[in-house]
């Protein structure tokens, strides 16, 4: 699903990555973790062209990211969704869920609309549906911003540290809709902080620091038998003590 | 003080006050249109197309627009291009106008978080959708009440059309004076007309800023 090979890139004489690899196989959760400026985000960002790269070659379902025309069929496959949630001020949350697929997919009103609002009773929020962002929690503005992503039905979605703006007490509500589109099969790329969520729900962990990834392997041995030195001393400033998610499961909604 | 006269010359003053409207109408236009031109250009981020647009901008901004009044009405026949007084005045408002227009746009543009467009661009919107649907309508309300204020400075501004000969109120208020005298009667007359469009639109102004700073999140 995801191919990227010896992936570098450089502000000036600053390295952000540096050959960065790795191949991600359809369904597969993956978290990146990381201490800041580890180039975890920058790379995150690369997947769907937001951040251009120097050298290398990265495909996305046999696209190839450095052909410009290529480029606009990957953004319609991967979503995205950032910490600080993005979504358009100035348009309700139906229009949020339905502007992309008017635009970019040009479907039709009524089509558009009908898939945002099952996407939006799947994250809970359809009586939202004539609310603007401002009238939302945190959290129900990143479901929203989850619901808008996956309007675009993506083959790949992209977590940039999707809970870290969030108030502790509303992190779990977001977790749980990631879990659930984990569990129905979704390739999912995640940066994150939630050591919990690397745990329980990742099926594999990457370790990024100073540009490179560091270490590479289901969570269980990443996490527990760590044998990186670097990510020994991440573990222990992060306090990797919780050993369980933190967050409940409230029950995985059905698609 | 003798009003009787100013009360007798009413409709060739009344008829000006309707060409200051229309020469104010024109400018507020056509400098909006262009100002939103330079400003969505500005956005493409084309090197030597931004110099161009920024001499543009600090050209009109940076030199009277007495000037540019005087240099389009004596230069542009010059380059055989023939402008009448109503032309002249036209485009040395319109210009004059776009590049504060431009400037507005820009800097509401620049207010709008990157990550709206990293947003948009992330759901496979482009260049033009990206523009129109997403960051203009939020740049428009941040601009709005600075908008209004530069539309107040061209309607006092159209008062310099005089000078290249334009039949607005203040060149009539001139030529009553100088056919009549009472200097003073005309010019408070003319003053309280222009103050009489300005005052609501400035006050217009004020109210939107007051109602649309709160939802701006």
């Amino acid at each position: 699903m995801i191919e990227v090979k010896g992936v570098s890139k450089s502000y000036g004489a600053h390295e952000v990555l540096r050959q960065v690899s790795l191949e991600v196989e359809p369904g597969q959760v993956v978290a990146i973790i990381g201490p800041s400026g580890s180039g975890k985000s920058t790379f995150l960002r690369m997947l769907n062209g937001l951040e251009g790269f120097n050298g290398g070659s990265i495909r996305i379902d046999g696209h190839d990211l450095s052909v410009p025309r290529e480029l606009q069929q990957v953004r319609r496959q991967v979503g995205m969704v950032f910490q600080q949630f993005n979504l358009f001020p100035h348009l309700t949350v139906g229009r949020n869920v339905t502007i992309a697929q008017r635009l970019v997919l040009k479907e039709s009103k009524a089509a558009a609309e009908k898939r945002a609002r099952r996407l939006l009773d799947r994250v809970e929020l359809s009586e939202k549906w004539g609310s603007y962002p401002s009238q939302l929690s945190g959290g129900q503005q990143q479901r929203v911003a989850i619901a808008r992503a996956l309007a675009m039905e993506p083959k790949v979605m992209l977590f940039d540290e999707a809970t870290s703006a969030l108030d502790p007490e509303l992190v779990g509500e977001v977790l749980d809709v990631m879990r659930s589109l984990a569990s129905e099969g979704m390739t999912m790329l995640v940066v994150t902080h939630e050591m919990g969520f690397a745990r329980n729900v990742a099926d594999r962990v990457l370790f990024m620091d100073g540009g490179r990834i560091v270490a590479d392997g289901p969570p269980g041995r990443l996490l527990d038998n760590p044998e990186d030195e670097r990510l020994i001393q991440f573990l222990r400033r992060i306090g990797n003590h919780e050993r369980s998610d933190p967050t409940p499961v409230s029950g995985a909604q059905p698609a | 003080m003798n009003f009787a006269l100013v009360w007798e010359a009413r409709w060739l003053i009344f008829d000006s006050f309707l060409v200051t409207l229309y020469l104010s109408a024109c400018a507020i236009v056509g400098g909006t249109v262009v100002g939103m031109i330079v400003a969505l250009l500005r956005q493409a981020g084309i090197r030597s197309l931004n110099l161009a647009l920024r001499a543009y901008v600090e050209l009109f901004r940076g030199t009277p627009l007495l000037m540019q009044l005087f240099f389009i009405y004596f230069g542009l026949p010059l380059v055989s291009i023939p402008v009448d007084r109503f032309w002249a005045a036209f485009i040395a408002l319109t210009c004059f106008t776009s590049a504060y227009v431009a400037e507005v746009f820009r800097s509401g543009i620049e207010a709008i978080p990157r990550g709206q467009s990293e947003a948009a661009t992330a759901l496979g919107m482009g260049f033009f959708h990206r523009f129109f649907w997403i960051i203009a309508p939020q740049a428009m309300r941040v601009s709005l009440p600075p908008l209004i204020g530069v539309y107040v400075s061209v309607i006092k501004d159209t008062s310099l059309a005089t000078v290249v000969g334009y039949n607005e109120l203040t060149r009539r208020a001139m030529e009553l004076m100088l056919r009549f005298g009472h200097p003073l009667e005309f010019f408070i007359t003319v003053a309280l007309l222009y103050f009489a469009i300005c005052y609501p639109i400035s006050k217009l102004s004020e109210a939107l800023e007051r109602k649309l700073t709160p939802t701006a999140r």
